[in-house]
């Protein structure tokens, strides 16, 4: 029977080639994709981010394990897309207008991908246009918006004007992120989440989306 | 005790002594840039800059905020990047800051052909020479008593900056570490070369090597391996040819089991001076694990971001609460962490300075 804590170890460890020998073997097997996903990738996942969140994880291992998994996933989305089996959700991304810092913005979008969402990431220096126009293609369930500088984060309350006027605003729930953000902010602009780091990002998306 | 010159001031600090009152560093690079009115487009290009605008960014927030640390010259932390191939984001609204839009290295194969373009002459890259250029007015000006920091990266953060941004540069830590060894090797060769420069052009005082990547991007065993010997290199030139000291403004929290032995690392091994570190840093943590335990100067970093949101009472007691358990027996400076930021309230920066000199005069007592 096919290990998925095997397959787990080799997320965790960020072991690309492992991860995808590891995957073969499972669709080898004749595994459920949708339990080596859950119970191999994303289970995997989880745990670079809780210990991403705990301190025990630096940004290096995260990369690596982003890698191992995005590599496994090519190997089954031929299957996934075959069995039908859907993201839990679709996240668009990006980091406000002003502001060039992607380190954590992409961090967060490996952390949902390794969840199970789709994520369209829409770069860095995003303006509102721009947010807007993705809301109204993609019709994600969240809205992500990432900003670290002070002097760019009031372009998050712009984004959420932005899309009261385009009459999207309660077709998506709005997150927010970044060092100089806080919960007082986020209410303040009247966002519907914000959260510290990315695992805890992931948490509240999966409770926002069930 | 009788008042000391900027000089002096500072000076005492670096030999971990008791000033005449606590130096501010306010580590200004574009809010000197608004605090003249212009916009960016009106100080820089991509090709070049007004030599004559870069120092008077630093005339002018001296002559407005008194602060004793200069740098001598505006600077943006992208030189290299278009002499290289890439390009630059040069925003022209209140605020922004100039950052890499294209880095040359893209991928790892680009190498080959943006190599041949190093090194660089800071004194022919006109962006570059324009900051010395403004260095030499500065020195001129007011460098007889005003100290005049020498500013770069060391190598990971130089290659980060210069050439391939974070994400690559630390997956090719990881994956290529040869191939990271001679960006960041080539880094620190530039770093080097705008730092002696920078002496050259009038710089006098001490040298503050910033490092973002610290442990704020890689983990200690990383950080030991990509950035303390590019540290050493750099503190080591600047003491042999410029009789300089090196404080280290190094990002990520050193307050943890993992990262704290680091810090006896950067003095022993790295051969720094002095610490600036970020605002996860208090001054009672280090008062106790880094002037008491090592004898080395600090400075206390108020976080950019606080500096802009506190009111006047805030800055205040952070600074008095902070100097009272710190500054009793010397080597304390202050600085903002990162840099001043660009949008700062006037009156919050002089209320910083002002609160700073203010309990920062000796004696102070806890
Ligand atoms: C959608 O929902 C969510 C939910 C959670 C979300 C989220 C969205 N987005 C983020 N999160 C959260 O989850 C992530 C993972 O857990 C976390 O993301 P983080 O991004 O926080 O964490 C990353 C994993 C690691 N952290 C980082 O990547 C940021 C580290 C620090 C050191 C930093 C870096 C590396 C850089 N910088 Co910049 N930089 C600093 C940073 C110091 C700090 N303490 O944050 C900060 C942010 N920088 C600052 C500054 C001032 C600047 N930087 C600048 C440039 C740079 C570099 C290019 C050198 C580099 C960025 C490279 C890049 N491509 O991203 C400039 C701005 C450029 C621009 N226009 O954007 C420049 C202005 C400096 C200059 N003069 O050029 C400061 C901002 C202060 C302020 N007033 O706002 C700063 C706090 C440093 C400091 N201590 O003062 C959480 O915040």
């Amino acid at each position: 029977m096919f290990d998925f804590g095997e397959l787990q170890q080799a997320i965790i460890l960020g072991k690309g080639p492992l991860a995808t020998e590891l995957t073969q073997k499972a669709i080898n097997e004749e595994c459920v994709p949708k339990d080596i996903l859950n119970q191999g990738l994303i289970a995997g996942m989880d745990v670079v981010g809780v210990k991403f969140k705990n301190g025990e994880y630096y940004l290096p291992q995260v990369l690596l394990a982003a890698r191992a998994m995005k590599a496994a996933v090519v190997l089954l989305h031929p299957l996934i897309v075959s069995a039908g089996i859907q993201p839990i959700g679709t996240l668009v991304l990006g980091t406000v207008k002003g502001d060039l810092h992607d380190v954590g913005k992409n961090l967060v979008a490996m952390l949902f991908q390794g969840a199970g969402f789709n994520v369209i990431d829409l770069g860095v220096d995003v303006s509102s246009e721009k947010f807007v126009e993705a809301v109204r293609e993609n019709k994600p369930d969240i809205l992500g918006m990432s900003s670290l500088l002070t002097t760019s984060m009031r372009e998050m309350q712009d984004v959420i004007q932005a899309l009261q006027e385009a009459g999207l605003r309660d077709k998506v729930k709005i997150m927010v992120g970044g060092a100089p953000i806080t919960q007082q902010f986020a209410d303040k602009i009247g966002a519907d989440a914000y959260a510290l780091e990315g695992g805890t990002a992931v948490e509240m998306a999966k409770a926002m989306v069930n | 005790m009788a008042e000391m010159t900027k000089k002096e001031r500072v000076n005492a600090v670096l030999e971990g002594k008791e000033p005449d009152k606590v130096p501010v560093f306010p580590f200004i690079l574009t809010q000197g840039v608004y605090e003249c009115g212009w916009k960016l487009p009106d100080i820089t290009t991509q090709t070049d800059s007004d030599a004559e605008k870069c120092a008077q960014t630093v005339i002018k927030t001296l002559e407005e905020y008194d602060y004793d640390l200069a740098l001598g010259s505006y600077m943006d932390c992208f030189y290299g990047v278009v002499p290289l191939g890439g390009t630059l984001h040069i925003p022209d609204k209140f605020g922004g800051v100039v950052s890499a839009a294209q880095y040359p290295v893209v991928n790892r194969s680009d190498w080959t052909q943006v190599k041949k373009k190093l090194p660089l002459d800071p004194w022919k890259e006109p962006r570059m020479a324009a900051t010395l250029k403004a260095t030499k007015m500065v020195s001129d000006q007011i460098g007889k008593d005003t100290p005049i920091a020498a500013l770069w990266w060391p190598g990971p953060t130089a290659a980060m900056l210069m050439l391939r941004g974070p994400e690559p540069i630390i997956m090719d830590m990881i994956e290529e570490p040869d191939f990271a060894t001679e960006l960041l090797q080539a880094g620190n060769q530039f770093a080097i070369d705008y730092i002696r420069a920078q002496y050259q052009a009038g710089a006098n005082s001490v040298c503050i090597l910033g490092d973002v990547v610290g442990v704020e991007l890689i983990p200690p065993d990383m950080c030991e391996r990509f950035v303390l010997p590019y540290v050493a290199e750099i503190a080591d030139m600047v003491m042999k040819e410029f009789g300089q000291k090196t404080w280290l403004h190094v990002h990520g929290n050193f307050t943890k089991p993992d990262t704290y032995p680091l810090i006896e690392k950067f003095i022993k091994e790295g051969h720094v001076h002095g610490f600036y570190l970020d605002e996860k840093h208090s001054a009672q943590w280090l008062k106790d694990n880094i002037i008491d335990k090592y004898h080395v100067p600090v400075s206390i970093s108020i976080h950019g971001p606080n500096l802009n949101s506190w009111s006047l009472d805030e800055i205040d007691n952070f600074v008095k609460d902070g100097l009272a358990y710190a500054a009793p027996g010397g080597g304390v400076m202050v600085t903002p962490s990162c840099e001043i930021p660009s949008d700062v309230p006037k009156e919050n920066f002089h209320k910083w300075v002002d609160s700073t000199h203010k309990y920062g005069t000796y004696p102070i007592s806890r």
